[in-house]
């Protein structure tokens, strides 16, 4: 059994994402000030992360997720968690593309489809070329 | 909030549903730019070199992203690197000038008070006690325009060479190297061969954590030619062996003895190439010549079985990496502290150039004996500028008669005004640095520019009094363990704030244009070396005292570029206005404005050396032009390279029964050095928020270790306190502990040797024999420690 903060949690976070997609659906013009409004109220990570470093809870509590990050390119090239997620104060759950851009800026300026994120097409943590 | 695995995953999962809701962005999220402008620049950190573009937006730095057109790593970066803007932003970034106090504490002073008091205390020392009274101790991650004005001020003002800088820490040994084996220094190759090779052979270097732009392309590399050889030496099974087609482990300094048995292989199989051999190499002792005979002989006693029992490295291993260097048509070598930071530096470095020599894997596509520079401005801001004590611009060396004229006309001061006798080294200056009360110690002020010896140094506890006691004057961007012991410290900009270039290891010049302004009231480096000119009277010899950082880094990179203009490592074609244009900068020898610059050196039809008059004409250099390959720099004139009989030697200490244990140091991916950047950025600092000591598990069974219990190393010269963690990385009797740690209890330099290699002086910081203690049960030491009041004390002093 879960607890009710569980249930309102994943509630919260689905509701808040809904609400999030719908703006960025019919909008047009989002300003970039409502862009970050949004990101930031869709990225708190579920505990607090103290000064770990991710991969210490993350190889236990999500460890195939873990494999498939260790066993991809950016596991060998240790481009780890923190890197595209962020920290406590800067989580976010979905890379924003402009962290992508960081190491890929060719691939961000020629991408096809700019409205998408990069990960829409390219797996999560495998980072496989396309789904 | 008490988390269990199940709802852990449950909460993660939610998440990132709910966001892969969200990932539809604006439709003109392509045309909404978050930034106003990207300016052009090179990366702060290690020696790759990668080109970076930084975002500014509201006269703000928000934003890194690799540059696509950069040769070194075509848009890709370490997290260090996409990170770095975050640093500048800080808020312990130091922007006033301080004086210290009777008190102790730190006073905001004018830039002026702070610059009057800093000459008037240098005039009256150099009066006082001779004009080698005050030391520049500067850096591989200043400007070039910066090392070289501070060298000019030093050698060319003062008369003193008393000018080092950290470079002597990690690079000394492989300029050793380069000059003793080819007669010059820096690599024939690039990087550019990486992707020709068919066998890498990385030794002494975790590439993956230390250059992981380099490693990318290995990596890359390796992946779409799965036939490429990976061949690993490391006393530590890192990170980077992952890729390895085969480890050869050694114990840390045994290592020469392993080369050498590599070639006693390849002569034994006839894999050696006897035609480069007779026409491009000589056999030498240092002194005499001798038949290749002699070295085939000389290498003989150097079995596999033997060298396996010397080094723990099994002979098998050893036969197969002689095989594959030896025959796959291209092999590339790179190496970084594991064979420069060691007695017998310079030693690994001659043998592995052998194992090239010897085989003819040099002068050719896709193969290279190619040392890794560990800071991003070493090679051209301290190596070509001649920035250390014995050298001058154009890494030659003050000694030299000639040449020591020659900058003297060229700089136009009178003859002899710069001294023909070498300053001291780094670690002999440190220990000759104290207070004026002391008369054992000559050197009684130093200038520190972006370094923070009072952590990096090995065997601290020799050193900091000195410090200390004498008149110390740091240049930094954070309050750092230098600052504590300084009397003055002056406020820094940081690279994006003042542009510059920076020449990486690959021989490659990149400029990087200055994108903001620094914070509060920090100064270029540049114009605080010209303001103190000026206040010494030098103004005449350091002309560029501008307001504007990039108008004063122009006048002199002018003046360093037309000094070193007909030298081997002539950047005479890099003028400043082409360097800002260049996409990915400039690989010298690179002699006119017309000229691409040298992806090959000592080859006719790739280096620009066999048709400079100017050069053969200063030099008395006769080159044939019927050569394949001519090694012009050879001191004999014969066009040759030495292949080196050295003697196996280990290092200065071994495990014995006191101190059964070898230590071994080195960096992790996301930390710099002493972490005063790294430890600063958030999502880095939370990677290795402290130092910690890997133990196998075999000894940690021994020693009733269990993982996070607190673990006292001591070595002959102090200790460290850190928490266990048990990897099988290493074999048995091998420690590691990462410095970057700037807490003082772990603070592992306080243990490292500061013993030095004969020929480089640079200190054996890669091993020492230590014993360990179990202190305690585990601790919560995840810190993230660092020094953020200017005004706190160094503990214990």
């Amino acid at each position: 059994m879960y607890s009710k903060n569980f249930y309102f949690s994943v509630l919260l976070i689905f509701c808040t994402a809904l609400f999030i997609s719908a703006c960025a659906v019919n909008s047009q013009n989002v300003s970039e000030k409502s862009t970050d409004v949004k990101m930031k109220k869709t990225v708190e990570h579920p505990v607090d992360m103290g000064n770990k470093d991710c991969s210490e809870c993350h190889s236990e509590m999500t460890p195939d997720l873990y494999k498939e990050w260790e066993k991809s390119m950016h596991g060998f090239a240790m481009v780890k968690c923190q890197v595209c997620h962020g920290s406590q104060d800067n989580f976010v759950v979905a890379t924003p593309n402009e962290t992508c851009r960081g190491c890929h800026p060719k691939e961000y300026s020629h991408n096809p489809k700019p409205e998408k994120s990069c990960s829409s097409c390219h797996l999560e943590h495998s980072f496989a070329y396309h789904k | 909030m008490n988390v269990t695995r199940r709802n852990f995953i449950k909460l993660s999962a939610a998440a990132a549903t709910a966001a892969s809701v969200g990932i539809n962005f604006p439709k003109n999220a392509k045309a909404r730019e978050d930034v106003d402008k990207w300016v052009k620049g090179a990366c702060r950190f290690c020696g790759t070199g990668c080109g970076v573009y930084v975002g500014v937006k509201n006269g703000k730095a928000v934003a890194i992203k690799g540059n696509p057109d950069a040769k070194t790593n075509f848009g890709f970066l370490c997290v260090k690197g996409f990170l770095a803007y975050k640093v500048m932003y800080h808020p312990d970034r130091l922007k006033y000038p301080m004086i210290r106090q009777k008190d102790g504490n730190f006073k905001r002073v004018s830039w002026d008070k702070a610059l009057d008091h800093v000459a008037d205390k240098f005039k009256y020392l150099q009066n006082k006690y001779g004009k080698d009274a005050v030391a520049y101790y500067g850096s591989g991650q200043c400007m070039t325009e910066e090392s070289y004005t501070f060298n000019k001020l030093w050698k060319g003002g003062f008369g003193s060479n008393m000018v080092e800088g950290n470079p002597r820490l990690c690079m000394a040994s492989a300029v050793g190297g380069y000059v003793s084996t080819f007669g010059s220094d820096e690599p024939v190759g690039s990087y550019a061969d990486i992707e020709k090779s068919k066998c890498i052979f990385l030794v002494g270097s975790n590439t993956s954590e230390c250059h992981p732009i380099i490693f990318r392309r290995v990596m890359r590399h390796k992946l779409n030619n799965p036939d490429v050889k990976i061949i690993v030496c490391e006393p530590r099974k890192t990170n980077t062996a992952k890729i390895a087609d085969l480890w050869l482990p050694v114990d840390p300094g045994t290592d020469l003895a392993v080369f050498h048995s590599m070639a006693r292989e390849i002569i034994k199989n006839n894999w050696h190439n006897e035609d480069f051999i007779k026409n491009n190499a000589r056999i030498t002792d240092g002194k005499n010549t001798y038949d290749f005979k002699k070295y085939a002989d000389f290498v003989d006693q150097f079995t596999p079985e033997k060298v396996e029992k010397l080094t723990r490295c099994p002979a098998e291993n050893i036969r197969k990496a002689a095989e594959w260097f030896a025959n796959s048509g291209a092999t590339y070598t790179m190496w970084t502290m594991g064979l420069n930071q060691r007695i017998r530096g310079v030693w690994a470095n001659n043998l592995i150039h052998n194992l090239h020599l010897i085989t003819g894997n040099i002068a050719k596509p896709g193969a290279d004996s190619f040392s890794l520079t560990g800071q991003p401005n070493a090679c051209g801001g301290v190596r070509e500028t001649g920035s250390l004590c014995h050298l001058l611009p154009g890494t030659k060396p003050v000694a030299n008669d000639m040449w020591r004229s020659y900058v003297e006309k060229a700089w136009q001061i009178p003859k002899d005004t710069i001294d023909a006798k070498p300053g001291f080294h780094t670690m002999k200056m440190f220990d000759n640095l104290g207070g004026e009360n002391n008369p054992d110690k000559p050197i009684k002020g130093m200038l520190t520019s972006t370094t923070n010896p009072a952590q990096s140094l090995p065997n601290l506890n020799k050193y900091l009094e000195g410090m200390k006691n004498a008149f110390l004057v740091v240049l930094d961007i954070f309050p750092t363990r230098t600052t504590q012991l300084a009397d003055v410290v002056l406020p820094a900009a940081f690279i994006y704030e003042k542009g510059g270039v920076f020449g990486c290891s690959e021989r490659r010049s990149q400029l990087t244009e200055k994108c903001i302004n620094p914070p509060g009231e920090a100064k270029p480096d540049i114009w605080i070396a010209a303001q103190l000119a000026k206040r010494m009277g030098l103004e005449k010899l350091i002309p560029w005292n501008d307001d504007d950082s990039m108008i004063a880094n122009e006048k002199a990179w002018t003046d360093y570029i037309t000094v070193t203009k007909d030298t081997e490592h002539t950047l005479w074609g890099a003028k400043y206005d082409r360097l800002k244009k260049e996409p990915a900068g400039l690989q010298w020898p690179c002699p006119s404005i017309e000229h691409p610059g040298t992806y090959k050196r000592y080859v006719p039809g790739m280096d620009p050396m066999f048709n400079h008059e100017g050069f053969k004409k200063l030099f008395n250099k006769e080159i044939p032009s019927d050569e394949k390959v001519y090694f012009y720099m050879d001191k004999k004139g014969e066009g040759k390279a030495n292949i080196f009989l050295r003697p196996y030697a280990g290092p200065a200490e071994t495990p014995s029964v006191e101190y059964p244990f070898y230590l071994t140091t080195g960096r992790v991916i996301e930390q710099w050095h002493t972490g005063t950047m790294t430890m600063r950025v958030p999502e880095i600092a939370r990677a290795h928020p402290n130092g910690y000591l890997e133990i196998h598990p075999d000894d940690a069974k021994k020693y009733n270790i269990t993982s996070g219990d607190m673990i006292k190393v001591t070595s002959k010269r102090g200790s460290s306190i850190l928490p266990a963690v048990i990897v099988k990385n290493s074999m048995p009797g091998i420690l590691f502990v990462p410095w970057h740690d700037q807490h003082i209890d772990r603070m592992i330099n306080f243990v490292c040797n500061d013993a030095v290699d004969k020929g480089s002086k640079e200190p054996e910081f890669k091993i020492a024999a230590v014993k360990i203690e179990r202190i305690s049960g585990p601790k919560n030491v995840a810190d993230r420690y660092v020094i953020e009041d200017i005004n706190s004390a160094f503990p214990g002093l």
